[in-house]
């Protein structure tokens, strides 16, 4: 169990340290994230009021496309360096290198979001500080990289790969997305958390099943 | 030549008879809805069209399942036929609907559970026609539209229950579940008979096709292999 | 034969349904038909190109 452990930390690591070395990644999907945000302003004039209810839906929209830029990166740069391969040789269980993918994906989605949300809120006054929320946006961002990083991992190895990612992953995601949007509705518009509370339960059933089958077919995905 | 069973022969009699049974029941059976009027008989097919479609779905799942278990070209073969097949129909089936909306709702699109769910799926499957056409090894390929279809049939229940919910605790302006209950109707028994009879005809039409198709998919890949094998060895 | 009158008048609905799916399924089998000589036919080129060459 303690190996196991060690593993995924070694390829958290190894993704972390490979990401600072030149930021190529974090840049890119934060600079996007926030031309996302720019275009949302001006597409939907984004005032007072009709941020109100939008917010959530424009934040979601924007953490996704950024998640698919950095999905799609992390698994790419993996398979050009062929370090897909040697992790594959090395003698650890498969699920450590998904559940350590998943998490190096995970931290790199959620770095955005720590900085685009004060943007965020600082251009708009949406009340993104609460626990509640945050809570959200980490139970979304797991379920979809969850899904992500699978798909991410089997994409790699298509000749379409570029654009294949976020054709398959969306319509798949939607659950989790449609359920992460309204509860974080609720919370930035301070609806009372009854009325909302069940998506937030929605949302930890839905992370659950689709880590479960996603971890079940990592290793068919990565055979060979 | 690949010589045609006899059993199929006689399933494709079979489901167009029942096919033109069911299309004859409609017609001239069924009694003419009050409210709605004669678009009420687009209904039996639009169902029956929805249900192999989903029936479809079902059988493409439990195929990668297999595919993934057993490793033969059948299953793949199988799985790729019933997606393809199950498109056409929840496209024929969502048009159906989409004609039904207009005169009941005044609208030719309503955000409604059902239909709603109905384009995601559509999204999904035209998703794994790409996913398809993106691989070129056989054996990765096979692998990679299982693994996708299994996810495609979980996600897609889900999908279903987020909207279904959505729509219950904030009902839109557009086709409202008030709307909708003007749109529905009560089922007489002439009705049920005619609608129940449907669901069959289709659903006998669907195995009839799908035997086609997997029929179709065989010499396919045996047409890939001959090709592979002349040209390796004439050149 | 009052309630007849009330009857909305939606035939065009109805017909413009059964085209739909008329069109759909025929066109469907068709399409199977069409890729299932096509591929008759290259068997059938394969299997003489082999026995040309034995």
């Amino acid at each position: 169990m303690k190996s196991y452990l060690g593993a995924i930390r070694a390829i958290i690591w190894k993704d972390l340290t490979a990401e600072w070395r030149t930021r190529e990644s974090l840049t890119s999907m934060l600079v996007f994230a926030l031309l996302v945000v720019l275009i949302f302003n001006f597409a939907l004039e984004l005032d007072i009021q009709a941020q109100e209810s939008l917010s959530a839906g424009v934040l979601w929209t924007t953490f996704v496309f950024a998640g698919t830029i950095g999905l799609n990166r992390s698994m790419a740069l993996e398979k050009d360096r062929g370090c897909l391969d040697g992790l594959l040789l090395a003698p650890v269980d498969r699920s450590v290198i998904y559940f350590g993918k998943v998490i190096g994906n995970l931290i790199f989605m959620l770095l955005v979001e720590i900085i685009v949300l004060p943007v965020y809120s600082f251009l708009y006054g949406v009340p993104v500080f609460q626990p509640g929320f945050f809570l959200v946006v980490l139970l979304g961002s797991i379920g979809y990289v969850a899904v992500g990083t699978l798909l991410a991992t089997m994409v790699v190895q298509v000749r379409t790969r570029d654009i294949l990612l976020p054709i398959l992953l969306f319509p798949l995601t939607l659950p989790v997305i449609i359920a992460a949007v309204k509860a974080s509705q609720g919370f930035l518009q301070m609806i009372p958390f009854d009325e909302f509370s069940s998506w937030l339960n929605i949302l930890i059933v839905y992370d659950l099943i689709f880590t479960a089958v996603a971890f079940m077919v990592f290793d068919y995905v990565v055979e060979e | 030549m690949i010589k045609k069973p006899r059993l199929l022969s006689v399933l494709d009699v079979l489901s167009g008879m029942m096919i033109l049974a069911a299309a004859g029941l409609v017609f001239f059976y069924a009694p003419v809805e009050q409210m709605m009027g004669l678009v009420q008989k687009v209904f039996y097919f639009h169902v029956a069209t929805a249900w192999v479609g989903m029936l479809g779905f079902i059988v493409a799942a439990v195929a990668g399942i297999f595919y993934l278990a057993k490793r033969t070209e059948q299953w793949d073969i199988t799985g790729f036929a019933a997606v393809e097949i199950s498109l056409i129909f929840f496209l024929t089936a969502i048009i159906l609907g989409s004609i039904w909306a207009k005169p009941a709702w005044n609208t030719w699109w309503t955000w409604e559970p059902r239909l709603t769910t109905a384009a995601i799926v559509e999204l999904i499957y035209a998703a794994y026609l790409l996913l398809r056409q993106g691989v070129d090894d056989p054996e990765r390929r096979a692998r990679f539209s299982a693994i996708y279809a299994i996810f495609g049939s979980i996600s897609i229940p889900l999908t279903f229950v987020s909207i279904r919910f959505l729509r219950t605790i904030h009902p839109v302006v557009i086709g409202t579940a008030e709307t909708a209950g003007k749109g529905g109707f009560n089922m007489d028994s002439p009705m049920k008979l005619t609608f129940f009879f449907s669901l069959a005809a289709f659903t006998v039409f669907f195995v009839d096709l799908l035997w086609h198709r997997i029929r179709l998919g065989k010499l396919q890949a045996e047409v890939e292999k001959l090709r592979i094998d002349t040209y390796s060895n004439g050149m | 034969m009052l309630s007849r009158l009330f009857v909305p008048d939606t035939i065009n609905y109805m017909i413009a349904g059964y085209v739909v799916v008329v069109v759909m399924t025929f066109g469907y089998i068709g399409s199977l038909i069409l890729r299932w000589r096509r591929l008759q036919g290259e068997y059938q080129r394969f299997e003489t190109l082999r026995k040309d060459q034995d």
